[in-house]
């Protein structure tokens, strides 16, 4: 190798070289510095500068009914925004011709097309502000409507928004979201683990601008959509039940009523109805302390539908048969202090069985078998029947109401044998027939069927005790039997009766405490079962403070109609028995 | 390799010995194939780039029409997916609880409370059948539970005058019955008038094949007489 420069562009040539290599290991030792020394720090720097991050809001799941109606769901709603410093009257071709519309003209039509009032409209629309909302998650038609108007300065936004086809069908029990998409209440907020789904993430680069760089996205995470949530209510039982219930409180102008339908064998709730209820598409329309769920939420005392209880304790005790005889008087004066304890209803002094004591609902005549039972042992049952505690639906605000394990005073040792002084829910009365109907064994209220993920896959969201023997087999029965004298022989009683079917039932009267004694006003009820030969069928009705009315012959004609309604709806053929031949008088 | 040539360069000695051989290569029509690989790579780059050009253009213009097709295709879709989510809107609020129940009301429906069930392999009838009564507890005029999300009702005074159409139609064969008509035989509805339809006289023909047969004796429907 020659290393003399032959020419003088030789010389140049390797100068030149020289220099470039030079150059490029500048070039490379920046490169170095930024890919390797810097790397992490620069990396950090630049992807906070132009990558950006948002979330995919995850597709919130259905709610549907035992029959896979829905009663909730998710549609794309639009927001109606303006900006302001762009609102001025405009242009507008109508069959060719150009019209100016004022501002004002706008807010009017806006305003129509919206059924809102035109000063809401005026003042979302007045101002400097870039970005302001007129309207949240208007639906399909008002948005056609509006984009017909053609109004340069109002924009559109998609929003998810939450839809209930049936209106306040089940209203209480669903519960309702709030206008920022949270679940507030019912099984929207209590089931939200599985209706909320997992929020997706995509990243995509920002110019200076700050405008999105075409395929530039990427979904890092995808959404996972929310799970569907199953109800076990038959909605076309349940909006039966509500037309009931909200004819019953409507016409006896009473402050609320409930009506539950349960599946004796399975502890299934078809129907949880409930009046007033709440619309969840427009919870605001309804009273606040309406807008929860009174089937669950609401204590009361239970009163006459107790004495079935009572009864059946005696029964399961050996203590007493339903042929067992009484003589009950108008007026009994129990406890060391004397207090009356009376019927509610004037009659000389009567020899009943204990049926018969059921069929009159006489409160002297239970208070002499009750009294063969000690009130602890009478409470211990009444735990064994679900009394004083939540059910394992836990619904959200769930009541417990109140039973004193030791009798509070004299007096309770007495009254609590029809009901007083002690509290209940309406989930929990039905539950206490719904033991008796299933043979003595209480089973947990289903109210939810699952959670249904996309995959079709169903997992349970509601904890279930198991089973829990209160009495024994045939004690159930002999109760079922004395029930079904009540409504065939029942002053009362046989007003809940339906031709051709065997039905067992007890209404109750209850008095409403106010303050130190009880009101004017009562929470009257009828619970009861059918077919008694085999009971398929639970339904409970309370009409708290009905003030057209003041016993439970308010109550019975709702039961028997939404009893009538299950029956058919199940095609349940007419009984085929006889009930038991149990005398009620001696 | 030769020793004797001049080492100092191999490829000075390699176009030394091409130039040298030269004279030799003279006079053959291959003069067009030494100009021809320029010509060749002329015309190839020009060609070449004006088919590049070409297709440029050409792929410009079905992009930009596709630009245009996409752009109208996307609002045709967007108005097609408006127009979905309304006309869902709307099934789903005639299929409502509510709604139907109001139609069902102007339509003076009632809920029987007194169900009946005939049982066919015993020859049965459960129950007694008896007329459906309005009452307070089986019928309620209207809807009470409220619905915010029911857009669209049912044009019941339209549906009430379709009904009693068809009523106009049906009943007067119907008051005929007791006249044993053969299933084949098209009946004459001379009492329903002349403009009674084909149609509702098949119906009521198909009503009277005997297998549907059922003989009213005393408001009790009666085994089928086969």
């Amino acid at each position: 190798m020659k290393n003399e420069p032959s020419t003088i562009q030789e010389i140049r040539f390797r100068r030149l070289r020289g220099l470039m290599v030079l150059v490029l290991l500048a070039f490379v030792w920046q490169l170095v510095n930024f890919q390797v020394v810097q790397s992490d720090q620069l990396n950090k720097k630049s992807f906070n500068l132009r990558q950006v991050v948002d979330t995919i809001p995850a597709v919130r799941g259905n709610i549907e009914d035992a029959d896979g109606n829905i009663l909730a769901t998710t549609v794309i709603g639009h927001n109606v925004t303006v900006d302001q410093t762009q609102v001025l009257p405009f242009d507008r071709k109508v069959k060719g011709q150009t019209q100016t519309v004022s501002v004002l003209q706008a807010v009017h039509q806006i305003a129509e097309t919206l059924k809102m009032r035109p000063k809401l409209v005026y003042q979302a629309v007045k101002g400097s502000a870039r970005y302001s909302i007129i309207a949240k998650g208007i639906d399909g038609v008002a948005y056609r409507n509006l984009i017909k108007l053609d109004i340069p300065w109002i924009y559109f936004e998609n929003v998810p928004k939450r839809v209930y086809p049936n209106g306040a069908l089940a209203g209480n029990l669903l519960g309702f979201m709030g206008s920022e998409g949270t679940a507030l209440d019912g099984l929207e907020y209590s089931q939200n683990s599985c209706l909320a789904g997992v929020d997706g993430k995509e990243t995509y680069e920002k110019g200076a601008d700050g405008i999105k760089i075409p395929s530039s996205t990427q979904i890092t995470v995808q959404p996972k959509p929310g799970g569907t949530l199953v109800l076990s209510v038959k909605s076309d039982l349940q909006y039966f039940a509500q037309q009931a219930m909200s004819s019953a409180v409507l016409s006896e102008r009473a402050d609320w009523g409930s009506a539950i339908v349960v599946e004796a064998k399975t502890g299934k709730v078809l129907a949880a109805a409930e009046y007033p209820s709440v619309d969840p598409n427009d919870p605001g329309a309804t009273k606040a302390a309406d807008r929860g769920s009174r089937v669950f939420q609401a204590v009361f005392e239970p009163g006459s539908t107790l004495k079935t209880i009572t009864a059946a304790t005696a029964i399961d005790l050996g203590k007493a048969t339903p042929e067992s005889r009484v003589l009950a008087p108008q007026t009994r004066y129990v406890t060391r202090q004397h207090i009356a304890i009376s019927d509610s209803h004037v009659h000389p002094t009567q020899k009943l069985t204990l049926t018969g004591v059921l069929r009159d609902s006489s409160n002297t005549g239970i208070s002499y078998i009750g009294e063969r039972v000690p009130y602890s042992v009478r409470a211990k049952y009444w735990q064994l029947f679900g009394l004083g505690q939540r059910t394992a639906v836990n619904f959200a605000g769930e009541g417990s109401g109140i039973i004193h394990a030791t009798a509070p005073d004299d007096l309770t040792v007495y009254t609590s044998m029809f009901g007083q002084g002690m509290s209940v829910t309406p989930i929990q009365t039905a539950f206490l027939y719904q033991t008796i109907a299933n043979g003595g064994v209480r089973l947990s209220p289903k109210l939810l069927l699952g959670c249904r993920q996309a995959d079709g896959s169903v997992t349970q969201v509601e904890k279930t005790i198991s089973p829990v023997r209160a009495i024994k087999a045939s004690t159930a029965r002999s109760t079922i039997d004395m029930l079904e004298k009540v409504v065939e022989t029942g002053g009362i009683g046989h007003t809940a009766s339906i031709p051709n079917y065997r039905i067992g039932g007890k209404s109750g009267t209850a008095q409403i405490k106010e303050g130190r004694g009880y009101g004017a006003l009562h929470a009257i009820s009828f619970i009861g079962m059918a077919p008694a030969d085999n009971p398929r069928f639970v339904v409970a009705v309370t009409i708290y403070k009905p003030r057209t009315i003041g016993n439970s012959l308010g109550a019975t004609p709702y039961f028997k109609a939404i009893m009538g309604q299950l029956l058919r709806m199940y095609a349940i053929p007419p009984s085929t028995t006889k009930s038991a031949n149990i005398a009620g008088d001696w | 390799m030769s020793a004797l040539t001049n080492p100092s360069s191999p490829r000075y000695n390699s176009s030394n010995a091409r130039s040298s051989r030269r004279p030799a290569l003279v006079a053959l029509p291959n003069t067009a194939r030494v100009r021809s690989p320029q010509l060749f790579i002329l015309s190839t780059l020009i060609i070449g780039f004006l088919a590049i050009g070409l297709a440029n253009l050409l792929m410009t213009v079905a992009t930009s029409t596709g630009v245009y097709q996409v752009a109208s295709l996307k609002a045709t879709k967007q108005k097609l997916a408006l127009d979905t989510q309304i006309l869902d809107q709307q099934v789903t609020s005639l299929s409502s609880n509510q709604n139907l129940s109001n139609a069902a009301a102007v339509l003076g429906m009632v809920s029987n409370s007194t169900p009946v069930f005939l049982n066919v392999s015993q020859q049965k009838v459960y129950g007694t059948p008896a007329a459906a009564v309005a009452t307070n507890y089986t019928r309620f005029g209207k809807s009470l539970v409220p619905n915010a999300a029911m857009t669209a009702k049912t044009q019941a005074n339209a549906l009430k005058a379709a009904v009693a159409e068809e009523n106009a139609m049906a009943t007067a064969p119907i008051k005929s019955v007791a006249i044993p008509v053969k299933s084949n035989q098209t009946r004459t509805v001379s009492d329903a008038g002349q403009n009674a339809k084909a149609n509702a006289a098949s119906r009521v023909t198909t009503a009277n094949s005997p297998g549907s047969q059922v003989v009213l004796s005393g408001g009790i429907p009666a085994a089928p007489n086969h």
